[in-house]
């Protein structure tokens, strides 16, 4: 039901995994420490796109349909806490659109503020077809209301939902 | 005091203004319409945060603070949607190679508009 988004994968997905935009991918990296530069990147073509990491202590696997930003996965592999709820959260996001027959683009990327440089989240972007803006807006405030009522609000601190209709 | 509500009243007003500028007519209007909610919902959480907003280390900061103090307390569409707001204002006022179209603006008014309706049924932060 959830693809990766059609704008955004183009350069990015490349860049990240020398593969096709428009072919499903799986991303990988796979790291025993945290730091940036032990990160190594692969990839292979299968239909559910996923990244794992291996990190000091835990290992985690998360799997989602989402296209993910090369800096967003370098955020998630320095922050266990955020890694391992951020697949509870789009399955969850997943869930609530797929039972309501709806169909979206899915992204992860880092999302900034212009008034405050040292701000960041993980901005989790929802791009819902068929859907009219009214209706696009109440879904929006049930999903986050279904989202974080059950997230600890340091994780929910360092995440954004956002909903806007498909082009 | 000067209510933000007349922002965003000024941004529906003004987009029958006839003008050959109409993208930095467009720009002015998102950049409006996003303050009139972050004011609303700024002036919201100082109405029971009254010390959260003072002595902030930049005056930009208290766009985070309000965000992360709307989600804090039960309100984490408010605040998804005020930070999604903000990515508007962000394209409209600093990016100039994206174009701004009239489907970004009538995005953001509507979204706007929609921050302001959840912000005023909030009874207590």
């Amino acid at each position: 039901m959830l693809s990766p988004h059609p704008m955004q994968e183009s350069e990015s997905l490349k860049e990240l995994t020398n593969v096709s935009p428009l072919s499903p991918y799986r991303n990988t990296f796979n790291s025993t420490q945290t730091t940036n530069e032990s990160l190594n990147f692969s990839s292979d073509y299968y239909f559910t796109p996923s990244f794992s990491g291996m990190f000091c202590a835990p290992y985690w696997t998360v799997t989602t349909s989402a296209f993910i930003t090369r800096e967003a996965i370098l955020l998630l592999s320095r922050d266990s806490t955020l890694l391992s709820s951020i697949a509870h959260v789009t399955d969850t996001i997943e869930n609530f659109l797929t039972e309501r027959n709806i169909e979206a683009f899915q992204s992860i990327s880092i999302g900034t503020d212009p008034e405050m440089p040292e701000w960041n989240a993980l901005v989790l972007q929802y791009d819902l077809k068929n859907t009219d803006y009214s209706t696009l807006l109440l879904l929006w405030d049930d999903v986050c209301k279904k989202v974080y009522e059950e997230l600890d609000p340091e994780v929910a601190r360092k995440i954004a939902i956002s909903f806007d209709q498909a082009e | 005091m000067f209510d933000p509500l007349d922002f965003l009243k000024l941004c529906k007003e003004i987009s029958s203004y006839s003008t050959i500028r109409e993208e930095a007519l467009r720009r002015t209007q998102i950049g409006r319409s996003y303050y009139a909610s972050h004011l609303i919902a700024r002036e919201k959480v100082r109405r029971y945060y009254p010390y959260l907003l003072k002595n902030l280390r930049k005056r930009g900061e208290e766009h985070s603070v309000v965000r992360d103090k709307l989600k804090a307390c039960g309100h984490g569409n408010i605040s998804d949607k005020l930070y999604s707001l903000s990515r508007y204002r962000g394209t409209a006022d600093y990016d100039l190679t994206q174009p701004v179209g009239t489907s970004s603006l009538t995005k953001a008014i509507r979204l706007s508009e929609d921050i302001v309706s959840l912000v005023q049924q909030i009874r207590s932060l």
